[in-house]
């Protein structure tokens, strides 16, 4: 197990959190509850001694306000309560002493305008009962002013956003708001790899000016971040609830600022405004779609997928791919070279290309050359990517190349299997070399290098009818993707490991691993000049076995977010 | 039942000299007959018309179900359809008219149309994109594409009467 911490230094996916249990719950919330929520700035003390609130469909809670910032709601025994103003908008929050759960109000006190949360932990619907759950109202509260026109609603009118936040705490945050039912966060502080995860979100129409956002850190801490953030003037007053890696109970409230980053396209069609593309009908309460891929995922041991590979569950370019279904040409250029691809700190491949898709392989001079199947695309006059796998090695590797012909260069998204996680999980590594052979430049020392033209940037990716995506390029080490709904809302979104290399101008390099989820490595040469790319991936997994299959769709430019600044100059080094 | 009274296959077809392309709209009289011949071509006329009902039929039925479970009663034999199971339907072209060629002896014909094809892809697979979409519940997706349908018939007797029946119905 790794070591404890409350904010890991291994990706979140690999951090076991505690599955902590009801009675833990409840002892860890008895005192917080009654002393309400910590804040690094002043709380504010509400003067009005009662707040009813009636929701739409005729929900009603009543809270009763004491001096020394007591609140009991409809009877309960009270609690400590804080409250922070944003503009017109106040933010209360609390536990309800002696149970797992707690409110949140954002409260317009111009038109009495409001929207109830219910939080609560201890399971139903989350599978994982330390994880925050939700239910959301929007209605009024009664007294004084009356609302007129719609309440507060959810709303597409943040998607493609993003936002460096600061808070009053010290931690800063990116926050990309690339979906209507998801967010993408990257911890700058108390993180320290650089990357960025995905979790379930709300986006909520206050006003013009003011949104309220929450996520909820499924899958890794269960962690509720809740803000409500004045777009215009670039503040936020928010919640944070939750048990971080340690256990430890996070409640505090918070002032932020922030820094406008940019906005990706929307893809809705022109005039749609709807934003729950994927409500459920019926739902329990607080259910929504929260995806949890390491569910679904295929786990195998190293046996296991030694088996199925030796029974010859292999399939190399040998099937059609979704993932292709509006790919380029495949490639025969290569067809009849001979070369070797010298790789710094890396294996000697020689390779003789005996025809359209078949070629041999010897490694550092070693033995007698292994006959395999590769497939070629020609992504840019004279760059090429083809990939193979590397019959009889322990790991089952695959190797995926490009290789520019025209400057001598090549770059190689190695695959591999039995990572210490899943053995069908493929685990990558870069390697850079050069090119050998004749005809082919000398380029001396210079190598294809990282780069950093793709961070913050979005493309969609349109595949096969019906199948498309979003990359968001969030972190010099992370690639995310996000799917669209047939309306353009783009929603599920997950994220794992990436890496960025510059071939040409325009021509670039991308890879993805995703770990703890399918297992797939995904390689794709973007062509910014066509908006297409070529890709590979390299997959194992139960019923498909070891594969190679083709990547490829054309691509609109969703985006870029200015967010350089925000990473080191070693930002894309980090632990697998 | 139907019983073939000859059979042709691509060869022949490329092979034969004396194909009639002939519109439907535009019923000409083929070459290889001769022009007095009106009762030669009266009957070419009714297996044009033979055949264009044959061939409205099948597509009803193709279309009504969704596949051509059902279509038993237009074709010679189970392997005579040979379309994607991801086709559900498919609709001629209107601005285009189809071509039938005859061959010289008359008892076999080709025919050729341009269609609108309706397909449904069914994201069964284990991509992380096929996983995805069928989460948020997009298990499939509609497409369309241009093709072009492409038959071969053979005339045969049925119940003592002169009929025609497809030999070969593909896609491309």
């Amino acid at each position: 197990m790794a070591e404890r911490q409350a904010y890991p230094d291994i990706p979140l996916f690999r951090y076991d959190y505690t599955p902590l249990t009801r009675a833990q719950l409840a002892e860890a919330l008895r005192q917080p509850a009654l002393g309400g929520p910590g804040s690094a700035g002043p709380l504010e003390e509400l003067t009005r001694q009662e707040l009813a609130f009636v929701a739409e469909d005729g929900t009603r809670h009543t809270w009763r306000f004491t001096p020394g910032r007591r609140v009991a709601v409809d009877g309960e025994p009270p609690a400590g309560y804080g409250a922070l103003t944003i503009d017109r908008i106040t933010l209360i929050a609390h536990l309800v002493p002696g149970t797992l759960r707690g409110y949140v109000i954002a409260w317009d006190r111009y038109d009495n305008r409001a929207t109830l949360i219910e939080l609560w932990f201890g399971g139903e619907p989350a599978p994982h009962l330390r994880e925050v759950n939700r239910a959301i109202w929007h209605g009024r509260v009664e007294g004084g002013a009356s609302p007129a026109g719609e309440l507060h609603h959810p709303t597409l009118r943040c998607e493609g956003r993003a936002m460096a936040w600061t808070e009053d705490t010290g931690n800063r945050t990116l926050d990309y708001y690339c979906s209507v039912s998801y967010t993408h966060w990257v911890e700058l502080d108390r993180l320290r790899d650089n990357r960025g995860y995905s979790a379930p979100a709300e986006y909520i129409f206050l006003t013009e000016d003011l949104y309220l956002f929450s996520r909820i850190e499924a899958e890794f801490s269960g962690m509720l971040q809740l803000y409500v953030m004045d777009a215009n003037r670039l503040q936020s007053v928010g919640l944070r609830l939750g048990f971080n890696g340690l256990d430890e109970l996070e409640y505090y409230m918070f002032r932020g600022t922030g820094e406008w980053l940019g906005q990706n396209a929307r893809f809705e069609a022109l005039g749609d405004f709807s934003a729950t593309p994927l409500a459920i009908a019926d739902g329990a309460k607080g259910e929504r779609r929260i995806y949890r891929p390491l569910e679904t995922m295929d786990k195998m041991t190293p046996a296991e997928v030694a088996a199925s590979i030796a029974a010859g569950n292999v399939h190399v370019f040998d099937r059609d791919s979704p993932m292709a279904g509006n790919g380029t040409e495949k490639s025969a250029a290569m067809a009849g070279k001979t070369f070797t691809i010298e790789y710094d700190g890396g294996p000697r491949m020689e390779y003789r290309v005996t025809g359209p898709e078949t070629l041999e392989w010897r490694m550092d001079g070693q033995g007698s050359f292994t006959a395999a199947r590769y497939n070629a695309w020609e992504v840019m006059p004279g760059a090429f990517i083809f990939g193979h796998l590397l019959e009889g090695m322990p790991n089952h590797d695959g190797h995926i190349v490009v290789a520019d012909f025209d400057a001598g260069l090549a770059t190689n998204y190695h695959g591999f299997l039995n990572t210490p996680y899943f053995a069908n999980e493929a685990g990558a590594e870069t390697l850079f070399g050069k090119l050998v052979g004749e005809g082919i430049p000398d380029p001396g020392r210079r190598r294809h290098e990282r780069t950093r033209d793709l961070l913050g940037r979005a493309f969609t990716w349109e595949y096969s009818p019906g199948l498309n995506s979003m990359h968001l390029y969030s972190t010099p080490n992370t690639t995310s993707w996000i799917i669209p709904t047939p309306s353009g809302h783009f929603a599920t979104q997950w994220s794992g490991s990436g890496d960025f290399v510059k071939i040409r101008d325009q021509l670039y390099f991308a890879r993805w691993q995703e770990e703890a989820c399918n297992g797939t490595l995904g390689t794709i040469l973007i062509n910014m000049r066509t908006m297409h790319d070529a890709g590979i991936g390299y997959h194992m997994g139960t019923t498909g076995g070891l594969s190679m299959s083709n990547v490829g769709a054309p691509a609109r430019h969703a985006g870029k977010m200015d967010v350089d600044r925000f990473f080191g100059r070693d930002a894309w080094e980090r632990q697998a | 039942m139907s019983k073939p009274m000859t059979t042709t296959d691509r060869r022949s077809f490329l092979k034969t000299g004396a194909l009639v392309a002939a519109p439907l709209a535009v019923l000409a009289p083929a070459a290889a007959i001769a022009a007095d011949d009106s009762a030669a071509k009266l009957a070419r006329i009714e297996d044009e018309r033979a055949i264009e009902g044959l061939m409205r039929g099948f597509l009803r039925r193709f279309n009504g179900k969704g596949n051509a479970e059902d279509c038993g009663q237009f074709i010679a034999s189970a392997g005579a359809i040979r379309i994607d199971p991801q086709v559900r339907a498919i609709r001629e072209d209107a601005r285009a008219d189809a071509e039938l060629a005859f061959a010289d002896d008359g008892h076999s014909a080709r025919w050729t149309r341009p269609a609108e094809v309706e397909l449904l892809a069914n994201f069964a697979g284990q991509t992380t994109l096929e996983k995805m979409a069928r989460f948020q519940g997009q298990g499939s997706a509609r497409s369309l594409a241009k093709q072009r349908i492409e038959a071969e018939f053979v005339r045969v007797i049925e119940d003592g009467s002169p009929s025609w029946t497809i030999t070969r119905l593909m896609l491309a």
